[in-house]
């Protein structure tokens, strides 16, 4: 388009009003992450359990999950469940919508967590008399957050970055504020453009900061 | 080595991003914009594309076999037939999204109840206005809504960006707004019983109210604030503007504009040239 | 009035569906085309040992995996035409939001299959004479593919789910096509019920492709 004129100023001016929305974003991805850690610690044990039933029901949990689109799941649960006469608030939706579709992914790094402690050591507590919850407790869990941080991590920066798809569903997080921002300033450009930036900057932020727990808890590389 | 690979192409990214934000508005901000000639380009190309909605009936929206239909449809396609060249109709996603499309020139002029306001005109130019339309509320009929004021301490959905989205905000501050990019959402949000009410165009809440199968919503049967609808075009486009003011003056003068309403409302349009 | 109350689908609606999945193939399959030649050339100078080629390769592939694909498509389809004049319909829109996104991925699948490859086995070859080229044609290609075929099609599983994402440029695909049925039917529980379902059937048998040809890399851990 010719003689595009840039205005950064006006989306200046409003960066309150996106941090606010940037707040929101991190507070949902937040409770995504600890909602979708324990979905996915049970998914896993599921995964893993004796009985059969049980192995069905979270491998089907987890192919449904990760063979459909978060958008899609986000829709169903607000507006196809309200069909039904289950009205769930859109800031609850959201984080539902985002804990289960987490909850699956996180199941299989779960999973892979405790299957990297050596058959032995579930031996070695058995024969201490352990009971299964215990040992898992006590033994394997402990043992498994440490392989399963660096994956965790990389799955909370993709919870940030996919929670911005629920401003569809009218919760105001930083995508949402973005649109609410071009549709005063008809900015779309540069409010994209500024939007994105917050989002790299958040992320770049948080991965580093996770990076550096991790190498004084974990002794990670 | 690859250890600090991260680090720097992080710094790298920064300074991108950096030279993004501060460097174009340096390089262009003294430049005048440049004048355009949308007629022509139209007539070269033999294409005339026409921004609309696809989720606001009856002004443009998806009929039984999902073609896109409605008043303004109807009235892109006639000025298609009028310039003698093919028409595309591109759908807008969102009301802020009809002045991204035409800033970037994704389409040539947008007829989509597009209201015309003076924040609106800082950015793009609108034509005389071809129909004349209020603010509506539809609402849950138990939420015994009588009039503006009592939407404070309701749950109002509006669709971001619409003039009504500001509009609740005066009327009715303690309302709680719930934001949803098309017209559509924000109606099926009030039907299965998350809001309590829409703001919207006048029109589209008289007619949603009446084609309820429930016959669960309410209207306020009185419009608020009567407002200019115009096509949305781009600025220093003057040859382009002056040709749509030419032609919306022929649709109300030949009594198509008024046809046109009665097919789709079965009233009379307000008048857009009251005779004070 | 005419009324439109329809609140049931009907067979244009199934047609229209099928149109809208149909169009959600067109937009991966060439997502991933174009995702897997820029992939490989950001990979390879990711992989690289000079400084100059690894750093952009790095930095590119940093921002794109840091950014909400949302934000890159809004970013494609507004900012392209007005910073490079160039006109992007909603269509290559889509197509390069996922390319772009999707080779960011495919540089990091590429750079570890080509890791992969020892050390001594680059070595062997530099001895026998053999210039860069000849030993990536020769030797690390054909060794890393194998490797790149699992995590590969886990991209495209990612790319068909992402793609659900032009849904809010009004494109047609079938994120798009389920929302214009409820918007016109309000049926929003059997229609998205249905949208789930087509996507489940064309990511599943992929999944199961993938499985069986091999774990998963971590890489595609991060496609919600």
């Amino acid at each position: 388009m010719p003689g595009y004129v840039f205005q950064f100023g006006l989306v200046f001016q409003e960066l309150p009003t996106l941090l606010d929305g940037a707040l929101t974003t991190l507070h949902l991805s937040l409770l995504t992450l600890l909602g979708s850690l324990v979905v996915g610690t049970f998914g896993a044990m599921g995964r893993l359990s004796r009985f059969a039933w049980l192995r069905r029901l979270a491998t089907g949990y987890v192919e449904v999950v990760r063979n459909t689109p978060l958008l899609v799941q986000l829709f169903f649960i607000y507006f196809g469940l309200g069909q039904l006469a289950i009205d769930v608030p859109n800031y609850l939706a959201a984080l539902i919508g985002l804990v289960l579709n987490n909850g699956a992914y996180l199941t299989e790094i779960v999973r892979a967590g405790i299957e990297a402690i050596p058959r032995a050591q579930h031996d070695a507590g058995r024969s201490l008399g352990m009971s299964y919850l215990q040992l898992m407790r006590h033994v394997v869990f402990p043992q498994a957050f440490r392989v399963i941080y660096p994956p965790l991590c990389n799955q909370f920066i993709g919870i940030i970055l996919f929670s911005s798809l629920v401003s569809v569903i009218a919760v105001e997080d930083l995508a949402l504020k973005g649109k609410m921002l071009i549709s005063r300033t008809f900015r779309s450009f540069e409010t994209y453009l500024v939007v994105t930036a917050m989002y790299v900057v958040m992320t770049l932020a948080i991965s580093a900061a996770l990076k550096l727990i991790g190498r004084r808890v974990f002794r990670h590389a | 080595m690859r250890v600090m690979g991260r680090g720097a192409g992080i710094g790298v990214l920064l300074g991108l991003v950096a030279a993004a934000l501060l460097g174009p508005p340096v390089l262009t901000a003294q430049q005048q914009p440049a004048q355009q000639d949308t007629l022509q380009t139209v007539i070269r190309r033999s294409e005339l594309i026409v921004g609309t909605f696809d989720f606001f009936p009856p002004w443009g929206f998806r009929d039984a076999q999902n073609n896109l239909v409605g008043l303004d449809v109807d009235i892109a396609n006639d000025l298609a037939k009028e310039m003698k060249v093919k028409l595309t109709l591109v759908p807008v996603p969102t009301a802020p999204d009809r002045i991204n499309f035409l800033v970037a020139g994704k389409i040539d002029v947008a007829i989509s109840n597009f209201t015309a306001t003076v924040e609106r005109s800082k950015t793009i130019t609108f034509t005389d206005p071809y129909v004349i339309d209020g603010f509506g509320v539809i609402f849950r009929k138990e939420a015994r809504i009588k009039d503006w004021p009592g939407l404070n301490g309701k749950k109002v959905a509006v669709t971001t960006g619409s003039t009504g989205e500001i509009l609740v905000t005066q009327k009715a501050p303690k309302a709680q707004i719930l934001r949803f990019d098309q017209a559509s959402a924000a109606l099926l949000a009030v039907q299965q019983g998350k809001a309590d009410a829409q703001i919207e165009d006048y029109t589209y809440t008289v007619y949603h109210a009446g084609r309820d199968p429930k016959k669960s919503l309410g209207f306020i049967e009185k419009p608020f604030d009567l407002n200019p609808y115009s096509f949305g075009a781009r600025k220093n486009d003057q040859e382009w503007l002056n040709f749509l003011n030419f032609y919306i003056y022929k649709l109300h003068q030949s009594g198509k504009m008024k046809e046109l309403y009665k097919k789709w409302f079965n009233a009379e349009p307000f008048k857009v040239s009251p005779s004070w | 009035m005419p009324n439109f109350v329809q609140d049931q689908l009907n067979l244009w609606d199934a047609l229209f569906l099928f149109q809208g999945l149909v169009n959600t193939v067109r937009l991966c399959l060439l997502g991933l085309g174009i995702a897997a030649l820029v992939g490989i050339v950001v990979g390879l100078a990711r992989a690289s040992r000079s400084r100059w080629l690894w750093l952009p390769a790095a930095a590119y592939v940093e921002v794109i995996r840091d950014s909400p694909l949302l934000m890159q498509l809004y970013l494609i389809f507004f900012a392209l035409p007005i910073l490079l004049k160039i006109e992007v319909p909603v269509f290559w829109a889509g197509v390069t939001a996922l390319a772009v996104n999707g080779s960011a991925f495919m540089a990091e699948i590429v750079r570890a299959g080509v890791q992969a490859v020892g050390r001594e086995q680059w070595d062997a070859a530099r001895s026998l004479g053999m210039g860069y080229g000849q030993i990536m044609r020769w030797i690390v290609l054909p060794q890393a593919v194998r490797v790149m075929i699992p995590p590969g099609v886990g991209l495209l599983i990612g790319l068909i789910k992402d793609s659900s994402i032009v849904s809010v440029l009004s494109y047609i695909e079938l994120t798009r096509a389920g929302q214009v049925l409820m918007e016109k039917t309000f049926l929003s529980f059997q229609v998205f019920g249905i949208v789930a379902a087509l996507y489940f059937l064309l990511c599943y048998p992929l999944s199961r492709l993938a499985r069986r040809s091999e774990r998963r890399l971590l890489i595609e851990g991060r496609h919600p």
